[in-house]
């Protein structure tokens, strides 16, 4: 049918049907209700002048209305909304309506009164994300820019059509053998990719509904671009043990405290701001030693878990706030502060904050833990790790850490085995077996030739003592522009799942033309660790199950703590 | 120290008696029957999820040439998610082999071991019944061969691609063609084009101070890395225990064993190629090791105790600039022109 379906369009084309065949037209191969009324809704919306479809107004809060509101109004909307020719429209849609938060204020100054919405729209055709700030005082937008290949978290409605798209394929049922329940499919919201599909190949919008049965998991890769099925994958989850789950209560003070509220530490030698974003986990910012500002901001952007090389699936995680988001993965519990100690003495202190599924230590629950760690000799430390379990015992992460240093003059360079070779463009690079070390394990330093001042930057091969094995980390170095929407605010997701290469998100801000870093300017140091996990008797690594301890079963955690370690030059 | 010059001689005294009678294994590859619509229709096959029961694993899922042929699982899953036994080895150059696979000696020639893929059902790895299994079991949920064929007669580009391979057998697809057809794309995967090749060409400058050094090294007596690993194959195609599992894990690593119950044959594994070595991580026939670096401390330590481990693994001490130095040559057997080559890529 496949095949005669063009010939059949041929043929009605001269009794009135249009002259050009569009064969990948939207035609969801599942015919329900509740899809027919989704692809009823794009085509209305196509039809508007606007072409964007809101968020339901049932869905959202006065505010939230109002914010929206402003963004679709402004005359400079319309010209976003179609092709070059001005006749076709893009098919866009609003994901989020969310308060401002104070790390948005770098790129919003003026929403510090609290004032501010931040508006956020997806484009399927050009799969990037249109972001607008909007001041609800004044009543207008006071930003607005477009971040090409990003996808901002979905709605839940998008997520709820994904669970459907899931349950009622036949394939899913043919493959498990039964119908599944949505209430027992996992990650339904967290955004994945699949080689050799429209998720990959046109970047369409694609997100994993992943349903565990016995020691497998089964991967429902929903493409709500197109609102089909684009393919079905199978994992390992590794040995079934009835493991306890560690639920815990979402605690009250969260939001309040740590989203809505920058907060301040002094201790050791240091004073530094923090808070947690939406999505970019714990940020600190306005980092000082000893009365000197080192940091600007430093912060853990997305979480890259891939499950296969070859196919190329897995879930580009979110972490961040419960308040306002969709990320699976939130913080459930306050970030603590604690000492750290080295070498059995007290040497500085740990800001850690914990993110958590709920359904964790389970298969397909994750907990992943951001650690800084800041020592009263001024080096520091931007750590991630994985404490399982997930969705598969074969895979690979890759958390993004971004870290703005402060000066305008700072040079990078890197140590070639014979002495320090400056960097003169921005670029990315990788360690491996090759890779060298200064005689004091250094690979790289950031440094303000004028002043001498700055850091050694020690590569984690295994050597911190904290059960990390080693990074095989992804290094870029960027021009800061604060200016631009390259991460100074909340970013949304910028790379996806599971490529295998440097293409992890960070590389768009460098490709096609490096700017010179040679002559020393404003700094970005991303961080890009690969940490494959492992579920072997022996060799477990980000990972968690349970063994009988006392005659019950206790979770055991295996974590994968990762990050290089800054050593103070002067 | 035993020179290059020996190895090479040793490597091709080696291709002589396996009956090659060209030392330059490019020129040897290029004399291949010149059959290029059906090694075109075997790529494509190579490529093609339609050929596995659920329609989701195609060779190229265990043997992607962006890893060198290989698939970064430590060991590579089937197609409902089930470990295999082993490491996905890389394809390359494996028709120079004398045998195929990690650990059957008996298995030379790629028509049988194609067969291992496609039918084996512990674990599936294709998901497909044979012929003759299916036709005992009428209502298995296994498909078998025929139904990928009428899968692919569906669609015109197979309907063209097969009457190019086979103009005299009309519309019928048999599935002896569709093997013979991956087999002569197989037959066609060769890398010998990497900085080291140039090198032994006469470019000086394709290899670093460091990798020469590290050359050196390999091919010395104190590490005598080449004698497993002897050019232009890096590998001997023999079997050995390199002590990475002691007794006590055998039954997990039969190894050779599984094929002659010999129990001198417990734990013994075909020596793999070097070439394109820091493409095909993870290590070993179980993808154990993640790392080169750790790969060679398996070496550097000696091994784990056991009885047929090989008298020629034993530890040797090695600084650290000798370790770069190795890293850095075998990082020269790295041949780039795969990612560039179009016929080693994706039709799809």
């Amino acid at each position: 049918m496949r095949n005669l379906l063009p010939a059949l369009l041929l043929f009605l084309a001269p009794f009135g049907a249009a002259a050009t065949i569009h064969l990948d037209s939207l035609s969801p191969t599942l015919q329900t209700p509740l899809v027919r009324n989704a692809v009823s809704k794009i085509r209305e919306t196509l039809a508007m002048p606007l072409p964007i479809r809101p968020l339901e107004a049932v869905t959202l809060g006065d505010n939230q209305i109002a914010a929206q509101d402003i963004v679709l109004r402004n005359p400079d909307m319309r010209s976003l909304c179609f092709d070059s020719t001005g006749k076709n429209p893009f098919r866009m849609e609003v994901f989020g309506v969310m308060p401002v938060r104070p790390s948005d204020y770098s790129i919003a100054p003026e929403c510090a009164d609290g004032s501010c919405y931040r508006v956020e729209i997806y484009n399927y055709a050009t799969n990037s994300t249109l972001l607008a700030i909007v001041q609800l005082s004044q009543r207008k937008m006071l930003r607005m820019g477009q971040i090409g290949q990003t996808q901002p978290d979905i709605p839940a409605h998008l997520k709820d059509l994904a669970l459907h798209i899931a349950t009622e394929s036949p394939e899913v049922a043919e493959a498990l053998g039964f119908k599944p329940e949505k209430d027992k499919m996992l990650m339904a919201d967290t955004k994945t990719a699949l080689n050799r599909t429209r998720c990959e190949r046109s970047r369409h919008l694609c997100v994993a509904p992943t349903f565990v049965k016995g020691n497998k998991a089964l991967w429902v890769i929903v493409d709500l671009t197109d609102l089909k099925v684009a393919g079905l994958r199978w994992t390992m989850v590794g040995e079934n043990v009835p493991t306890p789950t560690e639920r815990r209560a979402q605690n009250a003070n969260i939001t309040d405290c740590y989203c809505k509220k920058t907060n301040i530490i002094e201790r050791d030698g240091w004073k530094l701001n923090y808070l947690l974003t939406s999505s970019d986990g714990m940020r600190v910012s306005e980092v000082d030693y000893q009365g000197k500002r080192v940091i600007k901001s430093a912060k853990l952007v997305d979480w890259h878990v891939s499950y296969s090389g070859t196919d190329g699936f897995g879930y580009s995680d979110a972490v961040g706030c419960p308040f306002f988001s969709a990320a699976a993965v939130l913080a459930i519990e306050p970030p603590k502060i604690y000492d750290l100690i080295e070498n059995g003495q007290k040497a500085g202190f740990v800001l850690s904050q914990n993110f958590f599924s709920e359904g964790w230590p389970t298969p397909c629950n994750y907990n992943y833990e951001q650690r800084f760690e800041f020592y009263t000799d001024g080096r520091f430390r931007v750590s991630a790790a994985s404490l399982g379990r997930g969705c598969g015992n074969d895979g690979t992460y890759r958390p993004v850490t971004r870290i703005a240093f402060e000066g305008t003059q700072n040079q990078f360079s890197e140590w070639t085995g014979d002495g320090w070779q400056p960097w003169q463009k921005e670029r990315w690079q990788i360690q491996n077996a090759s890779t060298k070390y200064s005689t004091k394990g250094e690979q790289y330093k950031i440094l303000d030739p004028q002043s001498g001042a700055g850091f050694a930057i020690e590569a984690n091969t295994g050597q911190m003592n904290d059960g990390g094995r080693g990074d095989q980390a992804y290094v870029y170095v960027t021009r800061n522009h604060p200016e631009l929407d390259e991460g100074e605010a909340d970013m949304i997701t910028i790379g996806p799942c599971c490529n295998t290469d440097y293409r992890q998100g960070p590389e768009k801000f460098i490709e096609p033309q490096p700017e010179n870093i040679g002559n020393g300017t404003e700094l970005v140091f991303w961080y890009v660790p690969q940490l494959k996990n492992d579920s072997r008797d022996g060799q477990k690594y980000c990972w968690a199950d349970a063994k009988i301890v006392d005659g019950v079963y206790r979770t055991t955690v295996y974590p994968c703590f990762s990050g290089a370690m800054f050593v103070p030059v002067k | 120290m035993l020179s290059l010059g020996y190895w090479y001689r040793i490597g091709l005294i080696m291709f002589l008696l396996g009956g090659c009678n060209r030392l330059n294994l490019r020129d040897h590859a290029e004399e291949l029957p010149l059959e290029p619509y059906l090694a075109e229709l075997g790529r494509h096959l190579f490529f093609e999820t339609r050929i596995s029961a659920n329609q989701t694993k195609s060779c190229s899922s265990c043997h992607d040439p962006r890893f060198a042929f290989t698939d970064t699982y430590r060991r590579s899953s089937g197609l409902y998610g089930d470990m295999v036994m082993h490491n996905a080895p890389s394809l390359l150059n494996t028709r120079f082999f004398p045998s195929l696979g990690w650990a059957n000696p008996t298995q030379h020639r790629y028509e049988e071991q194609i067969l291992v893929p496609l039918y084996r059902d512990n674990p599936p790895e294709m998901g497909l019944r044979s012929h003759t299994e299916a036709t005992a079991l009428e209502n298995s949920k296994f498909p078998s061969f025929d139904t990928v064929l009428r899968r692919l007669k569906s669609d015109s580009l197979y309907i063209r691609l097969f009457k190019s391979a086979f103009p005299s057998s009309g519309d019928h697809f048999l599935s002896q063609q569709a093997i013979a057809a991956i087999v002569a794309y197989e037959q066609r995967l060769v890398s010998f084009q990497s900085p080291y090749d140039r090198f032994q060409e006469g470019d000086t400058t394709a290899l670093s101070d460091e990798a020469k050094r590290g050359m050196s090294l390999f091919f010395s007596e104190l590490f005598a890395c080449g004698q497993c690993h002897p050019p232009p194959l890096f590998s001997d195609g023999k079997y050995y225990n390199i002590g990475l599992c002691d007794a006590a894990q055998d039954t997990q690593h039969l190894g050779m064993y599984q094929y002659t119950l010999n129990a001198s044959d417990l734990g013994r594994y075909r020596s793999p190629s070097l070439r394109n070595v820091a493409l095909t991580a993870p290590y070993f026939h179980d993808g154990s090791i993640a790392t080169l670096s750790e790969a060679l401390a398996v070496f550097e330590s000696g091994g784990k105790p056991h009885p047929n481990k090989s008298s020629l693994v034993r530890p040797f001490p090695i600084s650290a600039a000798q370790r770069y130095e190795l890293l850095a040559f075998l990082n020269t057997l790295t041949d780039s022109t795969i990612f560039a080559n179009p016929w080693y890529q994706d039709p799809f």
